[in-house]
């Protein structure tokens, strides 16, 4: 398992999926439930994302097993 | 008397044409169940009134039942016909239908414009209208091609019935079918084939394709790249022509395997370059084999999200819904399985834009993969850089600058070749003018059609696709392009049992004419490596058009030979 921080989107279709803008400039679709209250939050997501593609197009897909708001600027775990 | 029969074959074939001109390519059959109100003119009420009903009643009623009714028009106070606007067009209807005075009331019916396509919100299909589709349509819309769907699945709402969808198979585990049960796939194949002229709802691009879905994503979008791999492998199982990878994210060697596999077994294979608005383009769109799409909005320019770089090999429309009207229409499901038309944006739209053209031009007649490839590309509307750039490939997707090169690159020369050398062999034999130019039509026909065709502004038919090519593509438009590669028509067979049958009588100029043009065509196909004929590789493959194309003209040489031996005895007797 590995973790990414960054800020959670709304993915771009509209169709229900999330999208991870991570602190490391790439971008992620996630796959598992999402709080909608966590929609613009930065958050710290644990989970893997080998073998895994989807309809997001996106750098990655993560197959979340945690999600964690972060406080704080930036960087701040 | 030649003469004659030239001017009764010119006739025959418009006449054709116009008997064959209403556009039916497929039988949707969705006059049931649909919604009627869907269609009015929201808040505009009709009311016919019995004949003789005075102003004055008419303008009493309007006082008590507070509907503001008006005559029609200047010359609708004999017939008492009138109108109103209202709110609630149910509630007035319901309201006026007692009335003892009035004949007839409905809600006001906006009445299309005809033409091709009547489906009642094609005009905000911006995306059709930039690739050129109506003028693919002309040509066809995908006869007998297939196209692997491979996606989240495919449900087959209101406006994809009629299309031909297969049953599939779901790779997701612990479910059982392909049917969609996200929306995605739903949309993509509705960009392919959603059924056109149907009266209902939106078009598609090449919506007489038979869509073979593969659900290899979830509920929630995402799947395991295995499973995608085991499907495109499925999929060139099944003898898909085409295949759609609106999917991505990462990299997977054994994905990348897979749709190399599938472009080496003659497969075209298009996938969405991704959604990320910057330089990386992941698998499989970045495969060299794959056409990878990246996407422009409504005013066909990069949209601000589409990924950029190596293997973006062309650009599609996928949309940009930041501008008013900027989404891809087409229908989906939406929450709790209902269907709706939908405007979505995303690589994954545009992707499905360049399946369809490919599904077109190979329906079309273009032949093998590789050449629909390189029309596809070298067809283009440039963008950004002049020429190729990393942006944005070879520019924007342009269905109707390919179908154009088409008629006129391939199937116009041919026409002119098949006639010269039809008029030339006609020449040979010594008779008449009349019948050296019946010999010449046919034989032009024969080898490339009416070429011209498409290029009028006609409505699509199916007469059309197929007198727009060369008489040995006319299976591909009946019955579908593997059809064209039927060894037996792709032979002199036909050529031989016209000289035989035509030859000695006074139809010669068409065994001539016929002869002449598919020798023409054969050759060429030879040459250009057009037509694989089945169970034959390669050199065999050439080897059997070059010789059956010779056979074929040697046809037309004996009959002008007779020909010419007649009409040497007739003067010397």
């Amino acid at each position: 398992m590995r973790s990414w921080k960054g800020t959670l989107r709304r993915g771009l279709l509209g169709l229900g999926t999330w999208k991870l803008e991570a602190d490391d400039g790439r971008s992620y679709q996630l796959a598992g439930k999402i709080p909608s209250s966590l929609e613009g939050q930065r958050v710290k997501v644990k989970g893997s994302s080998e073998g895994l593609m989807g309809i997001a197009v996106l750098d990655g897909v993560i197959q979340v097993q945690e999600v964690q708001p972060l406080r704080g600027t930036l960087g701040d775990p | 008397m030649y003469r004659a029969l030239s001017l009764v074959c010119v006739v025959v074939l418009l006449a054709l044409l116009w008997v064959l001109r209403d556009p039916s390519p497929i039988q949707a059959g969705l006059d049931d169940g649909v919604d009627p109100v869907a269609t009015h003119q929201a808040g505009i009420l009709v009311v016919d009134f019995l004949d003789g009903t005075s102003q004055q009643d008419i303008h009493s009623l309007a006082q008590r039942t507070g509907i503001p009714l008006e005559y029609s028009s200047s010359v609708s106070e004999d017939e008492a016909l009138t109108w109103a606007a209202v709110s609630d067009l149910a509630a007035a209807v319901a309201r006026l239908a007692a009335e003892p005075s009035i004949e007839a009331v409905e809600p006001a019916v906006t009445m299309q414009a005809l033409g091709f396509p009547d489906d009642p919100r094609y005009d905000e299909q911006w995306n059709f209208d930039m690739i050129g589709a109506k003028l693919g349509w002309r040509v066809g819309a995908g006869r007998g091609v297939k196209v692997a769907v491979i996606d989240t699945g495919v449900t087959q709402g209101p406006d994809l019935l009629g299309v031909k969808v297969l049953e599939g198979m779901s790779f997701v585990p612990d479910v059982p079918t392909a049917q969609d049960d996200q929306g995605h796939g739903t949309h993509v194949a509705g960009t392919i084939a959603q059924a056109t002229n149907n009266g209902l709802g939106v078009a598609g691009l090449a919506f007489n394709v038979t869509i073979l879905p593969y659900k290899v994503l979830d509920s929630g979008g995402s799947g395991r790249s295995d499973h995608i791999a085991a499907a495109v492998d499925q999929a060139v199982d099944d003898g898909a022509d085409v295949i759609n990878l609106s999917l991505g994210g990462g990299h997977s060697d054994v994905l990348h395997l897979a749709v190399e596999r599938a472009a080496a077994a003659g497969v075209i294979v298009v996938a969405a370059a991704g959604n990320t608005g910057r330089e990386g383009v992941g698998c499989p769109a970045h495969a060299v084999s794959v056409l990878g799409v990246g996407s422009v909005g409504p005013n066909a320019t990069p949209a601000p999200y589409t990924t950029w770089g190596q293997g973006v090999d062309l650009m599609g429309p996928g949309g940009d819904t930041t501008l008013p009207g900027g989404g891809v229409l087409q229908e989906t499901i939406a929450a709790g399985g209902s269907s709706q038309i939908a405007a979505f944006q995303g690589t994954s739209m545009a992707s499905p834009h360049v399946a369809g053209a490919a599904a077109v031009l190979l329906g079309a007649g273009v032949g093998t993969p590789d050449r629909v490839r390189d029309l596809l590309l070298s067809s283009t509307t440039d963008l950004g850089e002049p020429g190729f750039d990393e942006r944005t490939g070879h520019g924007l997707l342009n269905l109707g600058a390919a179908v154009r090169r088409l008629q006129l690159r391939v199937f116009g020369p041919l026409f002119l070749v098949g006639g010269l050398v039809s008029l030339l062999m006609a020449g040979l034999a010594k008779r008449s003018k009349g019948a050296a130019i019946a010999a010449a039509c046919t034989g032009a026909f024969v080898a490339g059609g009416l070429f011209f065709l498409p290029l009028l502004p006609l409505d699509p038919s199916m007469a059309g696709s197929l007198l727009s090519r060369g008489l040995v593509h006319w299976p591909g438009a009946l019955l579908g392009p593997s059809w064209t590669h039927f060894p037996l028509w792709a032979s002199a067979a036909l050529p031989i049992l016209a000289a035989v049958l035509l030859g000695p009588g006074r139809l010669w100029p068409l065994a001539v004419g016929l002869g002449a043009g598919l020798g023409a065509a054969l050759i060429h196909a030879a040459v250009g490596g057009q037509i694989d004929p089945w169970w034959l590789s390669g050199g065999w493959a050439t080897g059997w058009l070059a010789v059956n194309g010779a056979l074929a003209l040697l046809a037309a040489l004996a009959v002008a030979g007779l020909q010419r031996a007649h009409a040497t005895g007739r003067m010397e007797a």
